[in-house]
């Protein structure tokens, strides 16, 4: 018996076109349902946006007012800010390997915890538990775990014979140590992928189960395509988050004593050294240069993302041209 | 070949070993914070750490406090307060008989030591600030944001996946755009904003946008919707109903697990959030319970018991919200048959 | 119902009346004080805070004042905010020398008020004032001083069979080098051998001599004779990779590679709440820190333990790194005069005696040290608190380690860096590590003047 692969692009069967009133109806009520957000957009958002674009061409110190000076700032960060570059590329290689790691722990996690356990509420709970604390005390946690001497971490790899490294301490073990921490809380993105996999009706289940399919065919042939619209919004979600990576190595460097970004600079993720540039350094224009390359960067990536849901994302409810 | 039944016990069984190392590896931390929270404040930062709370005895001997020590005397083991120190020589004295005194070398003994836990911190971590005020604030915050972002969100997201319009699509990349700057650029700009309209120092910076949606979850709830089949709403639009009726009879009823799960977020994010009520507050009485217990980290005096006890008590709100919402995480409710 | 109305009218217009008759000419001035540079944003110092606030609203009608909290972690951002929203605090307090310098063209010159009032400066330590006198302008009086000491663990001393170090300066034995030859006997590894013994094994020490500096690189040359800030008078040209900077760089690398009595930066991370305090847990015999660290007395009370003096450096200088408090008066302040005003109350020496105890800074008063070291005494009966008095007149008043240089925060983030590298790469060269941290400062220098 043949099993046939769901169909994963968007096309359908072509329904007659609908009339114009009908299409000019529609376009109504999509713009009159997307208000509350365009109009929270321009009187809270677009405002800032662009002050922060127009700041961007300044030399703004907050204690006195800006002074334009064109693109000095983006030609200072392309060629003469090693630390641009050095932030960029801590950030990217973080990005290549955390965002993975978290699709796939999280899926696998949702799909632990969907299954017919007793106690399932608990275990949810449980894994839910460490995307619920917040920032100060995650970082005395976290030392905790991490400590070279004591660490939970270091201990356990003793067991097996392995000398732990310094883990945070460490110029070079700081970032695996951070993308660690990035799984802990992974609970956070399980449920939304246990939202996702909650709508799959069981009727498809059962219909596979009787033509004879097996557990890993089921999730390649019917979970996996089903959840990728879920899969999609973690992804375009873990690419702008990424990016953005801050709050963490701020609540455990700021106050250590190798400072922010340390040690030896290794944790220098790209919005870190723009902090710096905006509150320590009072660089604001500067610092706003840097967000907006960053904007053009994760907007990129974005669109390339978009573009290439049309090959493996499947929407049952998509409308039909 | 293993019968089905066998085969559903073996993979139980395995499910729940994976799931039970992971729980190891996840509550630990969280295992030290609670019990971080029973120590005493010169407990907390020993080096070993201590995963029982210990804490050194003192005792009052004359109407000052000092250190008992496990030392021998004479040979015979006994628990002496140390009084006074003479370089390496520290005079030992019965708490009980303070005339009974002794000239010892003070590295001969062992402070002693006992079992204590702090049940206390917890009530301090609370009364130490006035934290009904706090408190109250935060539930201001959680319940409006709450409300205001489901209405809006629901709607923005509706709008994005079940209807087209010209520029629909630019429009949804703009609102995903706006989370890809760096916010702290937009901080004084939106700074400013909000204190020309006169909300410093109040708390609706902290509301009010939550009626105008945001992007996670408008993404969130668009993502799902698209994944719900036409066909139900076509039949109710054959039946006379609007969008808006289509929205609360056919689409919201299918939605049960996505809008619990951005309800939670938004409830875990106004519940933690310290970040925009320092910016946006100043006068303590409109703090909340995530900015006033930061406090107890101030750099030059870590009460971190306070701390990790504070954290501990405002785990719970988010971990009962999750507990209960798994009522609705229940398997699809997709009425079947259309498909077949 | 009509009633009801009515007199809700009666009421609405009596209000009305009452605001319109207040007498608006004698409104009385409010400051606001932003609390955030340094200490006092815990709940304790936050509640004894604001009762200070009460007393003096109570007994003054022109002038009300407000206490602004702030965690220090967010001081920058809030400050900033309140900076571009025009709202600018009147003061800041506390507010110490690195907090004057991240903001350093913010705060005006109060030298005309002291001038004005004939203020009585005398009773402050010398050292302290000339910390505040800026070349341009007089930022603030001291009201906290926080020189460093060195701490020991007399416990350890004890075990090991040692004597302590001296417990008064004038001890012309006492310099680093007799530091860490002391330090070396109190270096265990795991298996209780000493640094100077055969069979140390370095990888796995247990128990570390001497726990270093605690503060920022700067507080190091100024002890082998070089200049805190690291660069020329005019703030021209860069003088990292030379002198007391060089030497300075050479002694901590080799206190932790070479004769091993030091923590490299990863064993320093294991001391748990806070990377920075290897004396807390009981595994160092000997650390030079500030006397802030009075916030950890508490847990230093887990073992016996007391100060000794500031050792000298090779050339003879002794120098206690200080850091200082004081408040700062905001150039956007719309009642400077009356921000004076607050300012000097909370100064007074009753006043300065009981804000001290809150934010656990020694007063800057010398009328106020006897009581202090008997307060101290009294709560840590072997500790020598007159050291620390002593020691003041070592402190580096001028430059300060926190001082101002151009592009602040930047040179601060490159030599702190540079420590970082000292810290964890034993094959460093601190030569060449130390001429890469030359030029890169000395760009942030160029930099600096180009704008202006």
């Amino acid at each position: 018996m043949k099993l046939e692969r769901l169909n994963l692009r968007n096309s359908g069967v072509k329904p007659a076109s609908k009339p114009r009133s009908l299409r000019r109806q529609e376009a109504l009520w999509a713009y009159i349902l997307i208000s509350p957000w365009l109009i929270g957009f321009v009187i809270f958002t677009l405002g800032p946006m662009i002050a922060s674009l127009v700041l961007s061409l300044t030399r703004y110190n907050i204690t006195t007012a800006p002074v334009f000076i064109l693109f000095d700032n983006y030609i200072k960060l392309f060629t003469g800010d090693p630390k641009f570059w050095h932030s960029l590329g801590i950030t990217v290689r973080f990005a290549l390997i955390a965002i993975p790691l978290n699709l796939v722990f999280g899926f696998v996690l949702a799909l632990l915890l969907n299954q017919n356990v007793p106690a399932l509420a608990f275990w949810r709970t449980i894994y839910y538990l460490p995307s619920v604390i917040a920032g100060v005390a995650v970082a005395i946690l976290w030392s905790l775990i991490f400590n070279p001497r004591f660490g939970i971490l270091n201990w356990l790899l003793s067991l097996v014979g392995i000398d732990g490294p310094g883990w945070l301490a460490s110029p070079d073990w700081a970032v695996p140590a951070l993308i660690i921490m990035s799984l802990w809380s992974v609970g956070g993105g399980m449920i939304i992928y246990l939202s996702g996999l909650q709508s799959i009706p069981t009727t498809l289940y059962e219909a596979a189960q009787l033509d004879g399919a097996n557990s890993w065919q089921r999730l390649f042939y019917i979970t996996i395509p089903l959840m990728s619209p879920v899969i999609f919004y973690n992804l375009v979600i873990g690419i702008i988050g990424t990016f953005q990576y801050f709050t963490e190595v701020y609540v455990i460097t700021a106050t250590a004593d190798t400072g922010l970004g340390g040690p030896a600079e290794s944790t220098l993720f790209y919005n870190v050294y723009l902090y710096s540039n905006a509150f320590r350094y009072l660089n604001m224009g500067y610092a706003s240069a840097m967000a907006w390359i960053l904007f053009i960067i994760v907007l990129g990536l974005t669109l390339l993302v978009f573009r290439s849901s049309a090959l493996w994302v499947y929407y049952e409810g998509a409308l039909r041209k | 070949m293993i019968g089905k039944r066998a085969q559903d016990f073996i993979n139980r069984i395995i499910v729940l070993l994976l799931l039970f190392i992971g729980m190891l590896v996840v509550v630990t931390p969280l295992a030290w914070m609670m019990i971080s929270a029973l120590k005493s404040q010169d407990a907390v930062n020993t080096n070993p750490p201590q995963w029982i709370p210990t804490e050194q005895v003192k005792v009052q001997v004359n109407g000052k406090s000092a250190f008992l020590y496990n030392i021998e005397v004479d040979g015979i083991l006994r628990q002496l307060a140390l009084t006074n120190k003479e370089g390496s020589t520290g005079t030992f004295v019965n708490p009980e008989k303070p005339e009974e005194q002794y000239q010892l070398p003070v590295a001969s003994g062992t402070r002693a030591t006992r079992i204590y836990f702090h049940w206390e911190n917890f009530v301090l971590a609370v009364t130490k600030v006035p934290f009904f005020h706090y408190l109250l604030n935060t539930m201001i915050i959680v319940v409006f944001g709450t409300l205001g972002t489901l209405i809006s969100c629901v709607l923005v997201a509706y709008g994005f996946a079940r209807f087209r319009a010209r520029g629909l699509n630019i429009l949804f990349l703009i609102l995903l755009s706006t989370v890809m700057l760096p916010p702290q650029v937009t901080l004084i700009p939106t700074f400013i904003l909000f204190r020309k309209i006169g909300w410093y120092d109040t708390l609706y910076p902290l509301i009010i946008p939550a009626f105008f949606a945001n992007a996670w979850d408008v993404f969130l709830l668009r993502q799902f919707f698209m994944t719900l089949p036409t066909e139900l709403d076509d039949a109710a639009r054959i039946d006379g109903a609007g969008p808006l009726q289509i929205l609360w009879h056919v689409i919201l009823p299918q939605s049960y697990p996505v809008v619990a799960t951005v309800t939670i977020f938004s409830v875990l994010y106004a519940w933690n959030d310290f970040y925009a009520p320092l910016i946006y507050l100043q006068s303590e009485s409109h703090w909340t319970v995530a900015l006033g217990l930061q406090a107890f980290n101030a750099v030059f005096t870590k009460q971190s018991h306070l701390l990790m006890a504070a954290s501990a008590l405002m785990l719970i709100p988010p971990i009962l919200l999750f507990f209960f919402a798994q009522k609705l995480f229940i398997q699809g409710v997709v009425v079947s048959g259309i498909k077949g | 119902m009509k009633n009801k109305l009515f007199a809700l009218f009666i009421t609405a217009s009596l209000l009305l009346a009452a605001c319109g008759t207040a007498p608006a000419a004698n409104k009385p001035v409010n400051i606001t004080v932003f609390v955030g540079f340094g200490a006092g944003s815990d709940p304790d110092s936050m509640e004894a805070l604001k009762t200070i606030a009460s007393e003096y609203n109570s007994s003054h009608t022109d002038i009300q004042m407000e206490f602004t909290f702030s965690t220090w972690e967010e001081h920058a951002s809030k400050f900033s905010t309140l900076l571009a929203g025009d709202l600018t605090p009147d003061l800041a307090f506390p507010i110490g020398i690195q907090g004057i310098a991240e903001f350093f063209d913010e705060w005006i010159d109060i030298a005309p008020f002291i001038k004005e009032d004939k203020y009585d400066t005398s009773d402050f330590y010398g050292p302290a004032l000339e910390l505040l006198n800026y070349p341009d302008k007089t930022i603030g009086l001291p009201v906290g001083v926080y020189p460093s000491i060195v701490f020991y663990n007399e416990d350890l001393f004890d075990k090991a069979g040692l004597s302590y170090p001296p417990s008064a300066y004038g001890d012309s034995n006492w310099t680093y080098d007799q530091l860490v030859e002391l330090a070396k006997t109190l270096t265990l590894d795991e298996n209780g051998n000493a640094a100077n013994s055969a069979g140390f094994d370095a990888a796995k020490i247990n128990q570390w001599g001497w726990g270093g500096w605690c503060g920022p690189f700067r507080t190091i040359p100024g002890k082998f004779g070089g200049n805190p800030l690291g660069m020329d008078a005019e703030y021209k040209t860069a003088e990292m990779n030379t002198g007391g900077y060089l030497e300075g760089a050479q002694f901590l690398h080799d206190s932790i590679w070479v004769t091993h009595v030091a923590p490299t930066s990863e064993e320093l991370s294991s001391s748990f709440g806070g990377a920075d305090n290897p004396f807390e847990g009981g595994a160092t015999a000997m650390w030079e820190c500030f006397s802030w660290m009075a916030y950890a007395y508490p847990t230093f009370n887990n073992f016996n333990w007391n100060v000794a003096p500031i050792p000298a450096g090779p050339g003879g200088d002794i120098v206690s790194p200080t850091n200082a408090d004081t408040f700062a008066i905001s150039a956007h302040s719309k009642n400077p005069r009356q921000a004076w005003e607050v300012a000097k109350w909370l100064i007074e020496p009753e006043m300065l005696s009981r804000v001290c105890g809150i934010l656990g800074c020694m007063p800057s008063r010398k009328s106020l040290a006897e009581n202090w070291v008997k307060d101290m005494s009294e709560e840590y009966s072997n500790v020598d608190f007159q050291l620390f008095v002593d020691s003041i007149q070592y402190m580096d008043a001028s430059p300060n380690n926190e001082e101002w240089v151009p592009n602040y925060q930047k040179v601060w983030d490159a030599t702190e860096n540079t420590a970082d590298i000292l810290r964890t790469d034993g094959a460093a060269d601190v030569q060449e590590t130390m001429d890469t941290l030359d030029a890169e400062v000395q760009g942030y220098l160029d930099e600096y003047w180009a704008s202006k």
